[in-house]
């Protein structure tokens, strides 16, 4: 046994070296943290780039370049091109000409697809008129007939044996001319065949002279036709009647003129277009001047409108007109190098309720030659005298790219490959071929968060619409409803949820005794626990059509229930001292006892206030049939006045009492206290009353479907309900975030301030609410953060229409829902996709901009209650 | 006031040891009569005390006690860590009432006014009583509104009412030449004792009958310290001070009356003089001489 050495107490020497073991356990533990910190930051940073990777190619611009053997020679001759188109893969191109015949050729190679067709024979077609987006066509003749036809490329994918014997061997990747046709060898044993072929339909005659100008469109039940012959102008309903013996198809038609008035001050008409339904007829002169026809009931066709396409200046001739994707947009080209999109929207003052608006204008610098749509976007080419070739989206009015034919040659035609991926222009005998990679030209900042003007809409607009039941639809890609709505959920379920949330918090800090707040806090937070999605139906399906025909209950309720609460408080002051301080305990309690009183008297006054307020009728008073707006005025204004009334009874009447009342027994003042309170609810009545008449005789109504309407339809699953069940799901967050910020309050200031005789409530409002300010304040953020984030819930309940409508009886669609829903059917890599992800980085930032700005201001309330 | 402590304990004739102790008596839970002062019963009573017994839960933290607080003097309490002096003090202004699970027996009269009748209103009581705790407790508040809070809450409006009670109550507690420049500034920038005196001010303001002081120099420098007990000193006479104390030094300089407690009871009572100088019993001079505590 060793000596103790005279340094030691205990009789042990001590080594003074840290042991290694603890050094490097010391060292891991840092290196784990240090790791997982890092990687938590990674992991956040990742999806946030992530996000940006795929929202970023949104707002790159398209690509054009000039594909690889893409200058090819084609000789026809000089006769007019009447139709210009390429199949859906760029491969083959073909054109109409002006003789009659169709000739169909290999892009790359500019090799002919078999011989020319002729299937007119010797006769020359007069008139013209194709159908951008789909393969029929209608031809006029001189002899006054019009005859109907398909002509396109047909694209098949075939086996190897339905291969032609000398194509099966040619190698994958290449492709190969055999009889007509075009074939590509595109995987080990599939083949890809491009034909070319031209049917025609039986004659259809229209008039006796030579037909001028010819429209058409091909409905499911039959075809229309408009013609222009010498100077009748009729339409005819196109119907085929199919001869059961020989398999003949004859059509049929029922003809009628169109009152047509010759204009020739404005030259010969040059265009005639009829819109896809049928419904619309232009005819257009050379010199741009346009007639209208609302040719809804094709047996009684009217004139409807006319105006100018080109400016009115000497010299401008209309160069080029016909139909965007969907065939409703008119696009019309002049001779001073306007591209202007034209389509009809609703306006009382038209004799057929439309007006044809003028409602983009691309201006180029040379006359405009030739335009074709893409016939699946809203985007087109454009081909100029000089030589220019543009691509222009129209819904977002921005040019995508634009190429130069070289020589500066006057551009005769231009087409789009249906894929978007290639473009064909053709100027004299040369034709070019431009890769393209259009990315999406539909989108950028202004499509995004400025009002545009769609198809259809009387005036530019915010809208979100990214599918319909149609292919020529238009997805709408607004953020703005969906921002709004996110905004307006999170407005309503605040509304509701944050004020109950702190007065609990401030009840069970301050007022509940310690041994049941232990038992009350846990409760409310397993509230927080409850499934989103479990509330989302609730409300959907339970709570919504519940209240649905209840509303005037429930509003009265709003008012109802606090009052009783208020006037239960009143009256216990009137106990005497000895009784109210015996029962004090059972002050709150019985308070709280109250609510369901006033709940009973908003279930039995429900009806009246509807009568009183909304005609008896509330959904009918909503749609604005029935009443006038003093209700709605008194609904609204009635929160504002009650605060008002509050403050002045308050105010004035605490200082009449102080003055008058100082030898007053406490029962009197008990009862002064009551009268006062009943003044206070009276003066709220009639202030409101009074600020809902002044409103309505000025005319104001707080009914409509504008988004500053805080009344309006109702739908079933709305903002109220919503604001019901999500202030039900923040409430959790918010109380337990503010009472422990109210707990936290040193003991010592509630002591100082209780020991100065200020009563709980005193103490509460004076002196624990403003120290636990900033608390308060993260736990409010905090709820709104959840709200705006918020998905399952504003899924299910809220309705899912993505209007703009502070309306609180009307649905919405946030952001999160909006993401929800969509995304599984949006295609991967898609505009729709891409926006969708962009949405989910709008959502982030405004949770990161509202976060960033409340910690800053509970920073700023923090400074104060710390240093003022 | 000077008072030289008793140097031996062996001479001095009033201090008497009984069987194995007092102390150890009333360890043992045993019922031991408090030794209470003749000079006493010629003062008149602010408060009045009698077999008053309270729990915290089932612990009893004040056995019995029984005493008066005489009018406009200073009353100090005083025993080791743990023997109810707080309790009592927190008993007077009904601060206990606040804890989970208080329960208390007795009487404790203000005047001819029973503290814990039902009947009595808590927050009107804590109005006539002006409290100052151990710890500072400035409210996060600018100084002119501390002082002026017990009027806020009575809901006093007229400025001039507010400034003029200010400036009284900082004069008061000998604040006001410190402060008078900066009375919007925050009252936590004022250093320790500035604050407890603060706190002072802020309990005269409220013109109570009585002030409780809870140890209000134990978190103090000495400068502070003595700032205070000038202060006591002058406040004597216009207030009745009830002020608890682990100091017994500040106990001797600033009382008119000492109690000494021990474990929840009061063990001796009466004039500050007599308790420091000659002490009835052996238990008290052992504790203020510092042999124990």
């Amino acid at each position: 046994m060793e000596e103790p050495s005279p340094q030691s107490y205990t009789g042990r020497v001590r080594d003074r070296r840290t042991r290694p073991i603890v050094k490097v356990v010391d060292r891991l533990a840092r290196g784990l943290i240090s790791f997982g910190g890092v990687s938590t930051i990674v992991a956040v940073a990742t999806v946030c780039v992530f996000l940006v990777i795929v929202a970023v190619p949104l707002f790159l611009p398209s690509r054009i370049a000039e594909a690889g053997g893409s200058r090819i020679e084609f000789d026809r001759g000089g006769r007019a091109i009447a139709r210009f188109d390429v199949d859906e893969y760029g491969a083959i191109g073909w054109m109409a000409l002006e003789d009659g015949s169709f000739v169909a050729f290999e892009c790359d190679s500019g090799r002919s697809l078999g011989e020319p067709r002729r299937p007119f024979g010797d006769a020359a077609p007069t008139a013209w008129s194709f159908n951008p987006e789909g393969a029929d066509f209608c031809v006029g003749f001189a002899d006054g007939t019009v005859r109907l036809g398909e002509a396109a490329v047909q694209v098949e994918f075939i086996g190897e044996n339905q291969a032609p014997e000398p194509i099966r061997s040619i190698p994958v990747g290449a492709r190969e001319f055999h009889e007509d046709a075009l074939y590509f060898h595109t995987q080990p044993g599939q083949f890809r065949r491009h034909t070319f072929a031209v049917s025609l339909h039986g004659p259809l005659e229209v008039g006796r002279d030579a037909v001028r100008l010819v429209g058409h469109t091909v409905r499911s039940d039959g075809s229309v036709v408009a013609a222009l012959a010498g100077e009748t102008l009729t339409i005819n309903n196109v119907v085929e009647v199919r001869n059961f013996l020989t398999g003949e198809a004859t059509p049929t038609a029922r003809r009628t003129d169109v009152p047509y008035v010759p204009a020739p001050e404005h030259g010969a008409p040059s265009r005639l277009l009829v819109s896809r339904l049928g419904d619309q007829m232009f005819v257009a002169w050379e010199d741009g001047y346009l007639r209208r026809y609302d040719t809804r009931d094709t047996a009684r066709p009217s004139f409807a409108q006319e105006l100018r396409l080109t400016d009115e200046a000497a010299g401008i001739r209309l160069t080029s007109l016909g139909f965007l994707l969907g065939r409703t947009t008119l696009i019309s080209g002049d001779s001073a190098g306007h591209l202007r999109a034209w389509f009809t929207v609703a306006d009382e003052k038209g004799s057929d309720g439309l007006r044809l608006a003028r409602t983009r204008d691309f201006a180029g610098e040379s006359a405009v030659r030739a335009a074709n749509p893409s016939a699946r976007a809203r985007w087109l080419a454009a081909g100029y005298a000089d030589g220019r070739v543009a691509l222009y989206h129209v819904t977002s009015s921005q040019t995508m790219a634009s190429v130069r034919f070289g020589g500066g040659a006057p551009v005769d035609a231009v087409a789009i490959a249906a894929r978007g991926d290639r473009l064909i222009a053709t100027a004299g005998d040369r034709c070019r071929i431009w890769a393209v990679r259009p990315g999406h030209p539909e989108i950028n900042l202004a499509t995004l968060f400025r009002k545009v003007w769609y198809e259809g809409f009387p005036e530019p607009r915010h809208m979100w619409q990214s599918s319909a039941g149609v292919d020529s639809f238009e997805p709408k890609f607004g953020l703005i409803p969906l921002i709004f709505s996110t905004l307006k959920a999170t407005f309503y379920s605040m509304l509701f949820g944050l004020p109950i949330a702190l007065v609990a918090a401030i009840y069970t800090s301050e007022f509940m005794a310690p041994r049941l707040k232990m038992r009350v806090k846990p409760i409310i937070e397993t509230m927080a626990s409850l499934p989103s999605v479990v509330l989302g139906f609730l409300s959907a399906l339970v709570i919504a059509p519940w209240i649905e025909y209840r509303v005037p209950r429930v509003l009265t309720a709003f008012v109802a229930a606090p009052a009783a609460g208020l006037a239960f408080a009143y009256l216990w002051q009137l106990l005497p001292v000895r009784w109210s301080l015996r029962l004090a305990r059972f002050r709150l309690p019985a308070m709280a006892a109250a609510l369901p009183v006033g709940f009973w008297a908003a279930w039995k006054l429900g009806p009246r206030v509807e009568r009183a307020l909304f005609a008896g009728n509330l959904h009918r008073w909503l749609d604005g049939q029935i009443g006038n707006a003093f209700g709605g005025w008194f609904l609204l204004l009635f929160p504002l006045c009650a605060l008002v009334a509050g403050f002045v009874v308050t105010f004035f009447g605490g200082m009449f009492l102080r003055v008058f009342t100082a030898r007053w027994s406490r029962a009197q003042m008990a009862l002064a206290d009551l009268a006062r309170f009943l003044l206070g609810a009276v003066l709220a009545f009639g202030l409101t009353a009074l600020a809902a008449v002044i409103l309505t005789g000025l005319g104001f109504d707080p009914r409509g479907s504008e988004p500053y309407h805080f009344l309006g339809t109702y739908v079933q699953r709305n903002a109220l309900v919503v604001g019901f069940i999500m202030g039900f799901a923040i409430i959790p967050i918010i109380y337990t975030i503010g009472e422990d910020a109210l707990s936290a309050v040193p003991e010592h200031l509630r002591s100082a301030s209780l020991g100065a005789g200020a009563t709980p409530w005193q103490t509460a409002i004076r002196i624990v609410i403003p120290t636990a300010m900033s608390g308060l304040f993260s736990a409010a953020m905090i709820g709104l953060g959840r709200a705006v984030g918020e998905t399952m819930i504003v899924l299910m309940a809220a309705g899912n229409t993505p209007v703009l409508q502070m309306n609180i009886f009307n649905g919405f669609r946030t952001l999160a829902a909006n993401i929800a829903v969509e995304l599984p059917e949006a295609p991967a890599g898609g505009t729709h996709y891409r926006t969708l992800f962009l949405t989910a980085l709008v959502l982030f930032a405004m949770t990161f901009a509202l976060n960033t700005a409340a910690e800053s201001i509970r920073l700023r309330f923090r400074k104060r209650a710390f240093k003022l | 006031m000077n008072l030289t402590i008793a140097e031996d304990v062996g001479t001095g004739p009033a201090a008497r040891r009984e069987n194995g102790g007092r102390l150890a008596a009333v360890a043992r839970g045993e019922t031991v009569p408090a030794e209470v002062h003749d000079a006493l019963a010629r003062e008149t009573p602010a408060l009045t005390i009698q077999r008053f017994n309270l729990w915290y839960g089932d612990a009893q933290a004040l056995h019995d006690i029984s005493m008066i607080v005489p009018r406009g003097k200073v009353t100090a309490l005083v025993g080791p860590s743990g023997c109810g002096k707080s309790t009592l003090l927190r008993s007077v202004n009904r601060l206990n009432d606040l804890v989970d699970g208080v329960r208390i027996e007795g009487s404790m009269r203000i005047g001819d006014r029973e503290i814990y009748d039902r009947a009595v209103d808590a927050i009107e009581l804590r109005k006539r009583m002006g409290m100052v705790f151990q710890k500072s407790n400035p409210f996060p508040m600018s100084i002119y509104e501390n002082v002026v809070y017990p009027l806020r809450i009575d809901g006093e409006r007229n400025r001039r009412v507010l400034d003029e009670v200010c400036e009284r109550s900082l004069r008061g507690a000998a604040l006001w030449d410190e402060v008078k420049d900066r009375l919007q500034d925050s009252a936590l920038g004022l250093s320790g004792g500035q604050q407890q005196r603060l706190c002072i001010a802020r309990a005269i303001a409220a013109e109570p009958e009585m002030l409780l002081m809870d140890e209000p120099c134990s978190a103090l420098d000495p400068i502070a310290t003595n700032k205070i007990e000038d202060l006591i000193d002058q406040l004597r006479g216009a207030y009745t001070i009830l002020i608890v104390t682990h100091n017994m030094q500040q106990a001797a300089r600033t009382s008119d009356f000492t109690a000494f407690m021990y474990l929840g009871r009061l063990i001796e009572y009466g004039p500050t003089e007599a308790i420091f100088q000659k002490p009835r019993l052996i238990e008290t001079y052992d504790y203020v001489t510092g042999r124990f505590g």
